[in-house]
């Protein structure tokens, strides 16, 4: 039984892939305090919005710089949260800063594109 | 996609992926080289240290966690002492300590007329003469003798349907058989020969990687030619015949006595052709 095992643990193939596994445990160990940069594509979201449509865009690039571990917490979460409230009915600019993903503190917006966008707000019928 | 799986595993862009490739490979060369102790499971304890080391992780159990991090260097270091025999062959062999033995008399003139007698039968022999370094950590012996050469014993062993003609003759400089049908423990660490030796045949390649390694001597009879290769120290003796066989022998050995000496021509590594030559 001991010898099936050892041998089916130390076949080439097995090496490869547990060489690969441990590598892959290891470096998300050793680099999740690391900072990096990413490029993400995050939703916009409008809220306290009932009664109204709005023209807007449905996505926004941006470039988060943090800790990797942040970020990828982040990542499933990030949106652009707007409160409908804050808007004007009739076209207007909209710029997509910080504040509005909700960003930790080891976190920070580099910058998005587009920087603004124009949006327009109506009445529904 | 793609872009959302390599999200998932926390893999952001293709620098990620270098440095975990860097990471698996060089786990697969550590991998690789303790695979090679057949002695102790080397590698299941490094699988072993692994996994504690992540499960440590995981679990929380941060004083173990760094325990076992900042033990790394000893455990790295106990791990390549243990790696014995690797280590042995590729940079530091085993002395042999040679107890006061009488030498076997003439052992030299036996196993030539030996191998002379086998290349009439239209055999092959081949030999490896240990001298100082121990050979036990680079030869695998499926057959151990550990007796002295005598006249009818060689006849013997060689004209035994078990002997493998591709397989080496073992013996020490005192005349003692170690073992028949012996093998060369390869690995493929093993291949740094020159462009133009890669080109010769297995067995020359094998006998000059590890004689440079070694003080060991081999020695081959071809039957069709009558004539012997010698390798020690790494350099190659081709077409030698018996008699310059002996002498060369017996002078690498330091079985030579002083009027035996007297006369002979001491040809240094260059000229490989010469019936006479000697490793110096």
């Amino acid at each position: 039984m001991f010898t099936k095992v050892q041998h089916t643990l130390l076949n080439n193939f097995s090496l490869k892939l547990i060489a690969f596994i441990i590598g892959y445990g290891l470096w998300i160990l050793m680099s999740a305090e690391h900072t990096t940069t990413v490029y993400m594509t995050v939703p916009v979201s409008f809220y306290n919005v009932k009664g109204y449509t709005i023209d807007a865009p449905e996505t926004v690039n941006v470039r988060l710089h943090g800790k990797r571990n942040d970020l990828y917490t982040l990542s499933h979460k990030l949106a652009f949260h707007i409160d409908g409230n804050t808007l004007a009915v009739g076209k207007q600019s909209l710029f997509f800063e910080s504040s509005l993903l909700f960003l930790p503190d080891t976190v920070t917006l580099i910058e998005s594109i587009p920087k603004e966008s124009t949006i327009e707000v109506r009445k529904t019928e | 996609m793609y872009n959302t799986v390599f999200w998932d595993f926390g893999i952001f862009s293709w620098r990620d992926c270098v440095e975990i490739l860097f990471l698996s490979y060089a786990l697969y060369g550590v991998s690789l080289w303790l695979q090679r102790d057949f002695q102790k499971p080397l590698l299941l304890y490094f699988y072993g240290y692994c996994l504690l080391f992540f499960t440590t992780h995981y679990a929380h159990l941060s004083t173990i966690h760094s325990l076992l991090l900042t033990l790394f260097p000893i455990c790295a270091l106990i791990f390549i002492l243990l790696h014995q025999d690797t280590l042995q062959r590729n940079f530091v062999m085993l002395r042999n300590i040679t107890p006061a033995e009488q030498v076997t008399e003439h052992w030299t003139e036996l196993l030539i007329r030996s191998s002379l007698v086998a290349a009439s039968n239209n055999k092959e022999i081949r030999c490896i003469i240990e001298k100082g370094d121990s050979l036990s950590t680079i030869l695998t012996c499926p057959v151990k003798t550990d007796c002295h050469v005598n006249p009818g014993l060689l006849d013997l062993l060689i004209e035994s349907s078990l002997f493998k003609q591709h397989a080496m003759l073992w013996l020490n400089k005192t005349g003692r058989v170690q073992g028949i049908n012996c093998l060369w423990k390869k690995t493929s660490l093993e291949t740094w020969l020159a462009q133009e030796l890669k080109e010769r045949e297995e067995w020359i390649q094998d006998a000059l990687f590890f004689t440079s390694k070694t003080d060991a001597l081999f020695f081959i009879l071809h039957p069709t030619t009558r004539t012997y290769t010698l390798i020690a120290q790494g350099k190659l003796l081709e077409r030698i015949s018996a008699h310059a066989a002996l002498k060369t022998i017996k002078q690498y050995l330091g079985l030579l006595v002083n009027n035996e000496i007297k006369g002979d021509l001491h040809v240094h590594k260059g000229a490989t052709h010469a019936s006479e030559q000697f490793f110096t």
